[in-house]
């Protein structure tokens, strides 16, 4: 008998564990090991290290005019690049001139230069059929509607969020990762998490206490780490991967729902890449959710799991049904 | 001739009390969540969050309770499964339910001081709060506190197999809720068996 009652112990174990492992992440592609460039192949490389030797390391060297001493200052933190990121970043081959004046090589650096306009992504990226699959002019029109490019002296551009000296886009990689949803968060983060920086553009502090912010949100350490800020501040466009009309707060999604159903819109945001053809597969919902190690209630039930408890429960209920009219008829003779 | 026992101590009542008033709320919130979608919520989402966070707190308290109190009282006794001629009991009870009932034969396992579950109930008594619930407890406490769970498992998502386990378990447990509210109505009279959750009192013949 206790054998049996092994074995039956057994089998449901092993149905339900095939059952989940019909989503088996055999199909998944493996992460590609991102290649990490060489710096020394970037065209610029040689023309770089003028710049970087001031501005990779801590510190530099002020020579005087006038007795020629020398001494050590420290390079400001905002001021400093980081090689390893640099040549990491998309625009790893540019030398440092090529987006900014060449006057840079003289130091001091002459004042008016800050006033020089950076390019935009757009001078370089529009028509450009490399980068086509992007679709650039289209990202461009959605972030002049976005709440950014309305403040005033066009203090706004694409370089304060994507940070010119590292940006590597992270989207199109084969699995979502926790890193993506922190990197893209941190894009955020930098000014609304920091008043400092924040400052710079804007005085409303309160903008930038995000867990203050957030505070109906709960377990919101986990969701931050799961989901990006762009999933409930921008509207969704179908063209374009990554949405970048970030809206007015009062526009944001607040409903739960919206994430936690069966259609949650995690799937044409977050895990738009993947769902284009892993939509339902498995016979799992949003199947794709589940091979980025997240679970999302409401969102990632199995469609035979719902419907079999439902098809057990109203079975049962109707044996009692049956059993209860025998009972009335017994009751009756 | 009939006679009336006292068949369930105060302390079981209680617990029984508490578990039937938070289980019930676990189940309803639970298919809310399980079951949610935009266009119509049986319970608003939010609200189904806390109200699923604070009953199973409670209830697991409660069960905590009830399991010291199993142990260390006689009540502990009824739970313990003799497996010798098992199969054969269980099947008499079901054959019972499902017939002999109709027949107005006697009951094969009548209800008494010694025997306070028939094969059936014991078992699945002994199922429901020994497996289920015990299981129940300890996926849902981990989906509370996701970031201890295992990343991955045999290459699934941890926290995935927790939340199938948890969805069975809960599965099985409303199955369980449902018959067991059924066959408490297959007493002396149909609301005998209620009212002696509730008393403590139990006439048997
Ligand atoms: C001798 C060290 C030194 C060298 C070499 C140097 N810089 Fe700088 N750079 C600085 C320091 C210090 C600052 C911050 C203080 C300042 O703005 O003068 C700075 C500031 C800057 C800024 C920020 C100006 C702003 O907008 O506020 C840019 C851009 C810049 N450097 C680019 C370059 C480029 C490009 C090169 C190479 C062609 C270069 N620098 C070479 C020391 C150096
Ligand atoms: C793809 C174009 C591009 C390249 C290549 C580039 N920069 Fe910049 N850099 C920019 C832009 C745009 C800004 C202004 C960012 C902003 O306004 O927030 C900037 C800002 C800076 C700043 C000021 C930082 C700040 O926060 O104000 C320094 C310093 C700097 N660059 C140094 C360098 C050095 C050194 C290199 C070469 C290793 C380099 N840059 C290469 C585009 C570039
Ligand atoms: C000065 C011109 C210039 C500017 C300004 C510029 N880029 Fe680029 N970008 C390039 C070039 C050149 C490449 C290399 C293209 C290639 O590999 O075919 C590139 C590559 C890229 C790539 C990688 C394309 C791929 O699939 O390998 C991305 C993404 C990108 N840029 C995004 C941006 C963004 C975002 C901005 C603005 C924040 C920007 N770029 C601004 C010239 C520019
Ligand atoms: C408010 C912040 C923000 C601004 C402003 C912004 N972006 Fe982005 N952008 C993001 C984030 C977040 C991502 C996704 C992160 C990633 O690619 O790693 C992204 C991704 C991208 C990508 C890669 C999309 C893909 O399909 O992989 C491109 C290209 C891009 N942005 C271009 C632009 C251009 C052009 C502008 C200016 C018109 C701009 N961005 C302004 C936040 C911003
Ligand atoms: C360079 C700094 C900076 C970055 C990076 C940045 N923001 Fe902003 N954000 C601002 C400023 C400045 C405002 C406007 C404040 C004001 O109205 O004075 C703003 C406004 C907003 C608002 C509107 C708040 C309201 O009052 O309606 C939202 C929402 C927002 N940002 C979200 C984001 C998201 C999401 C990201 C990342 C994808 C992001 N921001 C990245 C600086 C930044
Ligand atoms: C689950 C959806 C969600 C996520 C994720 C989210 N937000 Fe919000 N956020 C909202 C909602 C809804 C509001 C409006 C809250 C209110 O009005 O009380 C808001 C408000 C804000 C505001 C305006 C604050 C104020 O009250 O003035 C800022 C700035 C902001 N969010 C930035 C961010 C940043 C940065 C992130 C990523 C770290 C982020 N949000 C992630 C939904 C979200
Ligand atoms: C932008 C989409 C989104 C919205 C909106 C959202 N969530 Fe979530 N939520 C998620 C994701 C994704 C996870 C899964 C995190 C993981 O496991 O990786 C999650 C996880 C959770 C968890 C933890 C589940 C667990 O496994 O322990 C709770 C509880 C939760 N959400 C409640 C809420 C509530 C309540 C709201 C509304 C106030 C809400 N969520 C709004 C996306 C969302
Ligand atoms: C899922 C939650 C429930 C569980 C796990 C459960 C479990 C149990 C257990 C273990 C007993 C025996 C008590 C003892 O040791 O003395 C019992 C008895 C009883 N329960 Fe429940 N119960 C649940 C919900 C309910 C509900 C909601 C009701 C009705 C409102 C109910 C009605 C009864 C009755 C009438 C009895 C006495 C009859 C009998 O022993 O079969 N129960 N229950």
């Amino acid at each position: 008998m206790r054998s049996k009652f092994a074995s039956l112990l057994f089998i449901f174990f092993f149905i339900l564990f095939g059952l989940v492992s019909q989503n088996g992440n055999c199909k998944t592609p493996k992460t590609p090991v991102q290649s990490a460039n060489n710096p020394e192949d970037s065209p610029s490389y040689e023309d770089n290290q003028f710049c970087l030797r001031c501005h990779a390391s801590g510190y530099f060297v002020l020579t005087s005019e006038i007795s020629g001493k020398q001494k050590k200052q420290a390079m400001p933190d905002n001021f400093r690049i980081f090689p390893e990121k640099f040549y990491n970043g998309v625009h790893w081959q540019f030398g440092c001139t090529d987006c900014h004046s060449s006057e840079y090589h003289t130091f001091p650096h002459a004042a008016e230069l800050r006033f020089d306009v950076p390019f935009a992504c757009i001078d370089c990226h529009g028509g450009d059929e490399a980068t086509a699959k992007y679709h650039f002019e289209e990202i461009q029109v959605e972030y002049e509607k976005s709440v950014h490019a309305k403040l005033p002296n066009d203090e706004f551009n694409c370089w304060k969020c994507h940070d010119p000296h590292s940006y590597a886009p992270l989207a199109r990689r084969d699995t979502l990762t926790t890193d993506f949803v922190v990197s893209s968060n941190q894009m955020c983060l930098k000014c609304h998490g920091n008043f400092d920086v924040f400052q710079l553009l804007s005085e409303k502090k309160e903008l930038t206490e995000v867990v203050k912010n957030h505070s109906w949100l709960p377990n919101q350490a986990l969701h931050f780490r799961s989901v990006r800020c762009l999933e409930c501040h921008s509207a969704q466009n179908q063209d374009i991967l990554i949405s970048h009309n970030i809206m007015p707060k009062d526009s944001a999604v607040h409903d739960c729902v919206r994430c936690h159903s069966g259609n949650s819109l995690l799937m044409g945001t977050l895990y738009k890449f993947r769902t284009v053809e892993s939509r339902k597969s498995y016979g799992f919902v949003n199947a794709a959710i589940i091979d980025n190690n997240s679970y999302v209630i409401g969102a990632n039930h199995s469609r035979f799991m719902n419907i079999s408890g439902i098809i057990i429960i109203i079975m049962t209920l109707l044996a009692i049904a049956i059993h209860t009219i025998f009972r009335i008829r017994k009751s009756k003779n | 001739m009939s006679e009336n026992i006292y068949f369930y101590p105060l302390w079981t009542r209680i617990w029984h009390g508490f578990n039937a008033v938070f289980c019930l709320l676990l189940i309803f919130s639970g298919f809310s969540l399980q079951y949610s979608n935009p266009e119509f919520s049986f319970i608003n989402f939010r609200l189904a969050v806390s109200m699923h966070n604070f009953s199973g707190i409670a209830l697991t308290i409660s069960y905590l309770l009830f399991f010291t109190g199993n142990i260390f009282t006689e009540n502990g006794k009824y739970y313990r499964l003799k497996f010798k001629g098992l199969r054969m009991r269980l099947w008499k009870q079901l054959r019972y339910y499902a017939y002999g009932f109709f027949l107005n034969e006697k009951s094969p396992f009548p209800v008494s001081k010694t025997n306070k579950f028939n094969p059936l109930q014991q078992i699945s008594y002994i199922v429901a709060t020994y497996l289920a619930l015990p299981l129940l407890f300890v996926t849902g406490w981990a989906l509370m506190f996701p970031e201890f769970i295992l990343k991955q498992f045999l290459g699934i998502s941890g926290i995935f197999l927790t939340a199938q386990l948890h969805v069975v378990m809960a599965f099985l447990i409303t199955l369980f809720l449902i018959i067991h509210l059924y066959v408490s109505t297959m007493g002396k009279s149909p609301l005998s068996n209620f009212k002696s959750i509730i008393t403590g009192w139990q006439k048997v013949h």
